[in-house]
């Protein structure tokens, strides 16, 4: 039985905050070791832990092992990233038609399945966002106030039929919400820059005061783009939103990562390094080389079936033939190249004491393939197009495994999200001074 | 020292406990000394510790394997609450408790 408590105790701990975890597990377990000898029994001790934890008041800098700006800080990145994590899957399951088109068995689980993420970000994407409003200042409150109402607006303004005045209305004003509530944020994050360095216990540094500017860059970008979404959407209908917003991601990503890269970081060992630049440059290779079969022969055969794609190409017209294989081969040698780039780049920095972290890299390579993967849609529109104008039963629609290929792009443009925003986990034991 | 938000008959018990020991108190003996569970009387320990009604420290006993005692102490004017605190039970006994 106490091999039960303590393994629930430990357990109980390790859900404490990092200020404060270490202290109460060795002295939970301290009181089962002597709980028999003491007439009390084990079980209650773990029992106790656990409502300890439960009902523990965790919003003081003693508890958190950190300054509450720095707790702060550390909740708005996790708000940050899964909240853009919640928009790839909801704007990608909708561009992809994975919402749509389920009618298959496997991939209406897909489409439950993104569903699910998306909600799932969406509610714990808002709950970190509260968590740092709630040790911040009244700004960053009214700044998570606006941001929810946004999520709000956006998810009432998606459930109601399209057609509605109130969906006309409540998408819109969703955007322009999560453009006010971005920038309030970014000036309540820019006014908590005074204390950003960790308390004595954890010796980890848990947000560097560089990190300002960078957060500013990136808030501005995200402003940027929902800004220009909110015009598209006023102008041209909902699919541009779609289409402009999982780029803006894209484009914030990028600037993140230029801003990280610069840093010198020796997180983990070369060998972990090498493995992350092999492993993401193969993956980014292995995009372009699937994706280069679906442009060229798996979705072409889909739009023309019964046909064989010398017989495709014989039918277009030369103009037509030029235009479509040209953003086909566009595409493979812009992705195989950059990839490459990638790869050679990482590997001339990796043995200088000076390097990006492994993160960054992991970052950049999962970044390189979720590029590819979303702009292989635009390389093959003009050659789907052209199939579908000249041979019969004259659809456009891509292959089969065209969805399955783009939310692996979507899957890795969140990892990247998560990477580059997400703050980095804490260790789980630190020194105890007291 | 902060004063509680509200002092309930748990807390009264686990501050007669501490008012008892002439020495720092063992969180373990607390439980047994009061009869209430560890699921009160954790969070009550927390909640004083917190408020600057007691300090702890670990046992400083080498002897002992294994995971170390953490020893519970009221302060000086934790000593002093706790026994007014104490004194005002019956008043508050069967009730939900009182602002302290």
């Amino acid at each position: 039985m106490s091999r039960i408590a303590r393994t629930v105790a430990r357990m109980a701990a390790r859900t404490l905050p990092i200020g404060v975890r270490e202290r109460y597990r060795e002295e939970w377990l301290g009181d089962i070791a002597c709980s028999r000898e003491a007439g009390v029994r084990a079980s209650g001790i773990a029992a106790g832990a656990v409502l300890f934890s439960a009902t523990l008041r965790r919003d003081t800098p003693d508890m958190l092992g950190m300054p509450l700006t720095v707790a702060a800080r550390r909740h708005a990145r996790w708000a940050t990233a899964l909240l853009l994590s919640a928009m790839v899957f909801a704007f990608g399951g909708y561009v992809t038609g994975a919402f749509a088109n389920g009618e298959g068995g496997i991939l209406l689980v897909a489409s439950v399945l993104w569903a699910a993420l998306t909600a799932v970000g969406t509610v714990a994407g808002l709950a970190a966002l509260w968590r740092a409003a709630a040790i911040s200042s009244p700004l960053s409150k009214i700044a998570a106030t606006v941001l929810t109402t946004s999520v709000l607006a956006f998810t009432f303004g998606l459930l109601i039929p399209s057609t509605s005045i109130l969906a006309a209305v409540a998408v819109p004003v969703g955007l322009l919400l999560a453009i006010v509530g971005t920038l309030l944020g970014t000036v309540a994050w820019a006014g908590s820059s005074g204390a950003t360095q960790p308390a004595p216990e954890t010796s980890t540094p848990v947000v560097s005061p560089r990190r300002t500017p960078t957060v500013l860059i990136v808030a501005l970008v995200v402003a940027g783009v929902l800004g220009a979404a909110l015009l598209l959407l006023l102008s041209s209908g909902a699919v541009w939103l779609s289409v402009f917003v999982i780029p803006g991601v894209v484009l914030l990503l990028g600037v993140l990562f230029v801003v990280r890269a610069r840093r010198t970081a020796h997180d983990t060992a070369p060998r972990m390094a090498w493995i992350t630049v092999a492993a993401t440059g193969a993956l980014a290779l292995s995009a372009v080389a699937v994706g280069a079969m679906d442009l060229l022969v798996w979705s072409p055969q889909t739009q023309a079936p019964g046909y064989t794609t010398d017989e495709i190409w014989a039918a277009l017209s030369p103009a037509d033939l030029a235009y479509g294989i040209g953003f086909a081969v566009t595409w493979i040698v812009f992705w195989a190249v950059a990839t490459l780039v990638y790869v050679a780049g990482a590997i001339s920095v990796l043995g200088r004491a000076a390097r990006p972290s492994t993160r960054s890299l992991a970052t950049a390579g999962l970044l390189l393939v979720a590029g590819a993967v979303f702009f292989q849609f635009f390389a093959g529109f003009s050659i789907g197009m052209s199939i579908a104008d000249t041979l019969p039963p004259y659809i456009g629609t891509g292959s089969a495994g065209r969805a399955w290929y783009a939310m692996a792009g979507q899957l890795a443009l969140v990892a990247s999200l998560m990477l580059s925003i997400a703050p980095r986990p804490l260790p789980f034991r630190i020194h105890v001074t007291a | 020292m902060q004063p509680l938000s509200r002092i309930t008959p748990a807390t009264v018990d686990v501050l007669q406990c501490l008012l008892a020991a002439s020495v720092p108190t063992w969180g373990l003996l607390v439980i047994k000394e009061s009869g209430r569970p560890a699921g009160s009387v954790y969070p009550i320990l927390e909640r004083l510790e917190r408020n600057g009604w007691v300090t702890s420290e670990w046992d400083d006993d080498e002897s002992r394997p294994g995971p170390r005692r953490r020893l519970y102490e009221l302060t000086g004017d934790g000593a002093s609450a706790a026994r007014q605190a104490v004194r005002v039970r019956p008043a508050v006994s069967g009730s939900a408790g009182v602002t302290a």
